[in-house]
C-alpha cells in the first residue's frame, strides 16, 4: 500500500513539476509578425549623408576642466616585512588642469584645429597657473578629394604594438612640426611625412632643413592580412624600416611589427620586433604582447606585457584595469592594477596599486609609474572632479 | 531479393531528394543575399538604435552608416550621444578599426562584438553573406505570424561569423524575417526580428529591426525580460560616395 502511495505521489509530483515549468514564459518578438507594417518602396532621395560631417563651421570652442586631489602611501624601496615602517612614505596633493580646444572649418576642405592647456600644481610649489602649452595645432586641407594634407604640431602613430611600440616610427611627432600628405585611395593608404624637431639633433647644434626626418608608409590588404611597410630617415638617427602585419583569426586580432634600424653614423644595425594579440568581449578587453629589442647589447632583451580592461564589474559603475610588463633580461617589471569608480556625475575616484620590482638599477625598478614620487610599492588614491564644455 | 532492391532504391531516392532539397535551400540563401546586397552602388542611411535594458532603462544612439558591398567595406559615424559624436567604425577587409576623436587614435575592435554596447553586433552592418558563410543543415515550411516562411537551420562554414549556428525564417519574397543565433554548444544567444523592409532601387533594406539578447535578462513576474534593441533605418540613399570615405584619413578629416 505504501509502495502504491509512493508511486502515486511520484506521478503527481512529476506531473506538477512539468505542468509548472511550461508556465515559465519568456519575452518573445513573434507578435511583431502578427500585423506588421507593410513592406514599402521608398524613393532614392540620393541624400548626401556626408554633408552633416563636412559642412563648414566658422569657429567652434570646447574644453574641459578637472581638479584632482588625493594621496599616496608606499615604500621607496622594496619593503622590509621585519620592519614595515622602514622607508614608508606618504603624501597628499592636488592639481588642476584646464584645456581649451578650437576648431575652425571655413571650408569643407580646410580646417584648423588647436588644443591648449594650463595647469596648477600646488603640491610642487606652484601657486600660479602655468603658461599655456600647445598640445596640438594643425591645419587640414583636402586636395580634390584625393590627398589629405595635415601640417603643424600633431600626433602620428604607426605600427600595431600598443604596450611596446618600436614600430611607431613617428612616436614623439607631436613635439615637433610635422607635415603629412596621404593618398588614401592608393591601395589602403599611402602617406609621406616629414618632421622637424629639435629633440632629434644634438643639443649643441641648431636646427636646419637638413635635420628633417622624412618617411613614407604604405598600407595594403593582402588576402586577409593587413600589411604595412614604412620607412623613416633622419641624419642623426639613421634609417628605420617597419614591416607590420595584422589579421583576425578566431575572433582574435593577431599582429606583428618588425623594425630594422641602420645607423649610418655608427655603422651598426639591429632588429626590434613585437608580436601580440587583442581580444574583446562585451565588457572585457585583453591585450598581450611580446617584444624583442635588438638595440640592447647582448641580444637577450626579451619582454612581455599584458593589459586587461574590465568595465562595469558585477554590473556596478566600477571599472578595473591592469597592466603588467616584465623584462626577462634583468627580471624587472611593473605591475599596475587599478579601479575607477564614478559615484556621481562629474566625479571619478581612482585607486591604483603600482608595484615596480627588480633589482636597483634594473629597467622597470626605477621607472616612474602612477606614483610619481618613485615609490616601488604604493597605494595611490585620488578623486577627480571634471567637466567638459 | 526484391524487397532488398526496393529498400536500396528507396534509400537512394530519398537521399537524392533530400540532397536536392538542401541544395535548393542553399540556393535560396543566394537569392536572400542578392536581394539585400548593393553590388553596383554605395548605400548610406541613418540608424537610430534604442536599447531597453531588462530593468526598463533606455538609451539611444544615432549613427550614419555608409556601406560599399562590392568591397565589403563600411564606415559608421556616431551622431548621438553627443559624448561619442565623431567616433567612427571603419571596416577594411576583416579588420575593424574604431576611431576615438578625443585621443585621435585608431584601436582594434572586433566585428563580432556589441555595437555601442547594444544588442547589435558590429557584423550586423556588413553585407549579407549567408550563402558563403553558412551551410544548410535542414529546412521546412512554417508560418511566422502573417508570413509563410522557410525555416532553415544553418551551420557556419566560415570562421568570420559571429554565431556558429543560426535558424532563419525566410518569407516567400526571399527576405529574412527572423533569425535565432546560437552558440556552438546550442545556447540561444540572440533573436532578431525584421518585420518590415523598405525597397530602395532594386534592393531591400530593413526598415525596423528588433533584437533580443538572451544573455542579458531579468525575471519579471515569472517572465524573462531580455535586453531589447530596436533599430530604425531611415532615409536610405544610393548616392555614390568617393573611395576616400572608406579610409582612416576620412575619419580623421571629419573629426578635425
Amino acid at each position: 500500500m505504501n509502495f502504491k502511495h509512493n508511486i502515486i505521489f511520484s506521478i503527481i509530483f512529476i506531473f506538477l513539476v512539468f505542468s509548472v515549468y511550461p508556465q515559465q514564459e519568456n519575452e518573445s518578438i513573434d507578435d511583431l509578425f502578427e500585423e506588421p507594417a507593410e513592406d514599402i518602396v521608398v524613393e532614392d532621395t540620393a541624400t548626401d549623408h556626408l554633408t552633416q560631417f563636412e559642412q563648414e563651421d566658422k569657429v567652434n570652442f570646447s574644453g574641459s576642466f578637472s581638479a584632482t586631489g588625493g594621496g599616496a602611501v608606499g615604500w621607496k624601496d622594496t619593503p622590509d616585512f621585519a620592519d614595515p615602517l622602514k622607508g614608508l612614505d606618504a603624501e597628499v596633493g592636488a592639481k588642476s588642469l584646464a584645456r581649451v580646444k578650437f576648431q575652425a572649418k571655413p571650408d569643407p576642405d580646410f580646417a584648423v584645429t588647436g588644443n591648449f592647456y594650463t595647469e596648477i600644481d600646488p603640491g610642487s610649489g606652484d601657486t600660479d597657473w602655468s603658461d599655456a602649452e600647445i598640445d596640438e595645432l594643425f591645419c587640414d586641407y583636402t586636395w580634390l578629394d584625393t590627398a589629405f594634407i595635415r601640417i603643424g604640431k600633431h600626433t602620428m602613430s604607426w605600427g600595431q604594438g600598443r604596450l611596446f611600440s618600436p614600430g611607431n616610427l613617428m612616436s614623439g611627432s607631436e613635439d615637433g612640426v610635422a607635415f603629412r600628405v596621404s593618398f588614401p585611395s592608393v591601395l589602403s593608404g599611402l602617406s609621406f611625412v616629414s618632421l622637424l624637431d629639435e629633440n632629434l639633433i644634438p643639443s649643441d647644434s641648431s636646427l636646419s632643413s637638413k635635420d628633417v626626418a622624412a618617411g613614407a608608409l604604405l598600407d595594403t590588404l593582402i588576402g586577409s592580412y593587413y600589411y604595412s611597410v614604412g620607412a623613416r630617415y633622419q641624419r642623426y638617427e639613421g634609417l628605420r624600416i617597419l614591416n607590420s602585419l595584422k589579421r583576425v583569426v578566431y575572433k582574435t586580432d593577431l599582429f606583428t611589427d618588425l623594425v630594422f634600424t641602420y645607423d649610418d653614423n655608427k655603422e651598426e644595425y639591429f632588429f626590434q620586433t613585437v608580436a601580440g594579440f587583442f581580444r574583446e568581449w562585451a565588457d572585457f578587453k585583453l591585450y598581450g604582447e611580446y617584444c624583442f629589442d635588438g638595440k640592447t647589447y647582448g641580444g637577450d632583451d626579451h619582454s612581455i606585457g599584458i593589459a586587461v580592461g574590465y568595465n562595469n564589474i558585477f554590473s556596478s559603475p566600477v571599472d578595473f584595469g591592469l597592466e603588467w610588463k616584465h623584462g626577462f633580461m634583468d627580471n624587472s617589471g611593473k605591475f599596475l592594477p587599478g579601479v575607477s569608480w564614478s559615484p556621481w556625475k562629474f566625479v571619478k575616484a581612482y585607486i591604483a596599486v603600482p608595484v615596480n620590482y627588480g633589482t636597483s638599477g634594473s629597467r622597470y625598478y626605477n621607472e616612474d609609474d602612477e606614483d610619481l614620487s618613485g615609490r616601488r610599492v604604493a597605494c595611490v588614491m585620488s578623486l577627480e572632479l571634471s567637466a567638459s564644455f | 531479393m526484391k524487397i532488398n532492391n526496393f529498400i536500396i532504391f528507396f534509400m537512394i531516392f530519398t537521399t537524392s531528394i533530400f540532397a536536392e532539397t538542401l541544395k535548393d535551400y542553399q540556393n535560396l540563401l543566394k537569392k536572400v543575399d542578392n536581394l539585400v546586397t548593393f553590388e553596383d552602388t554605395d548605400l548610406s542611411a541613418e540608424y537610430t538604435i534604442v536599447k531597453r535594458d531588462p530593468d526598463g532603462a533606455t538609451s539611444t544612439n544615432a549613427a550614419a552608416m555608409f556601406r560599399r558591398d562590392r568591397t565589403d567595406q563600411f564606415l559608421i559615424l556616431i551622431l548621438e550621444p553627443v559624448v561619442d559624436k565623431g567616433k567612427g567604425y571603419l571596416k577594411i577587409g576583416d579588420n575593424l578599426w574604431l576611431y576615438d576623436p578625443v585621443g585621435r587614435s585608431f584601436t582594434f575592435t572586433s566585428a563580432r562584438e556589441r555595437f555601442q554596447n547594444s544588442s547589435a553586433r558590429n557584423s550586423d552592418f556588413r553585407r549579407s553573406n549567408y550563402y558563403k558563410d553558412y551551410q544548410v543543415i535542414s529546412g521546412k515550411k512554417t508560418s511566422l505570424g502573417k508570413f509563410d516562411c522557410f525555416l532553415l537551420e544553418l551551420d557556419a562554414v566560415s570562421e568570420d561569423v559571429s554565431f556558429q549556428k543560426i535558424k532563419i525564417w525566410i518569407s516567400e519574397d526571399n527576405l529574412v524575417r527572423k533569425i535565432e543565433d546560437y552558440s556552438l554548444s546550442g545556447q540561444k544567444m540572440r533573436t532578431t526580428a525584421i518585420p518590415t523592409y523598405q525597397k530602395v532601387g532594386e534592393r531591400w533594406v530593413p526598415k525596423k529591426i528588433v533584437i533580443l539578447d538572451h544573455l542579458i535578462y531579468m525575471e519579471v513576474s515569472g517572465k524573462n525580460v531580455y535586453e531589447r534593441t530596436t533599430i530604425s533605418i531611415d532615409n536610405p540613399s544610393l548616392k555614390e560616395l568617393p573611395d576616400t570615405v572608406y579610409t582612416k584619413e576620412y575619419l580623421e578629416k571629419v573629426n578635425s
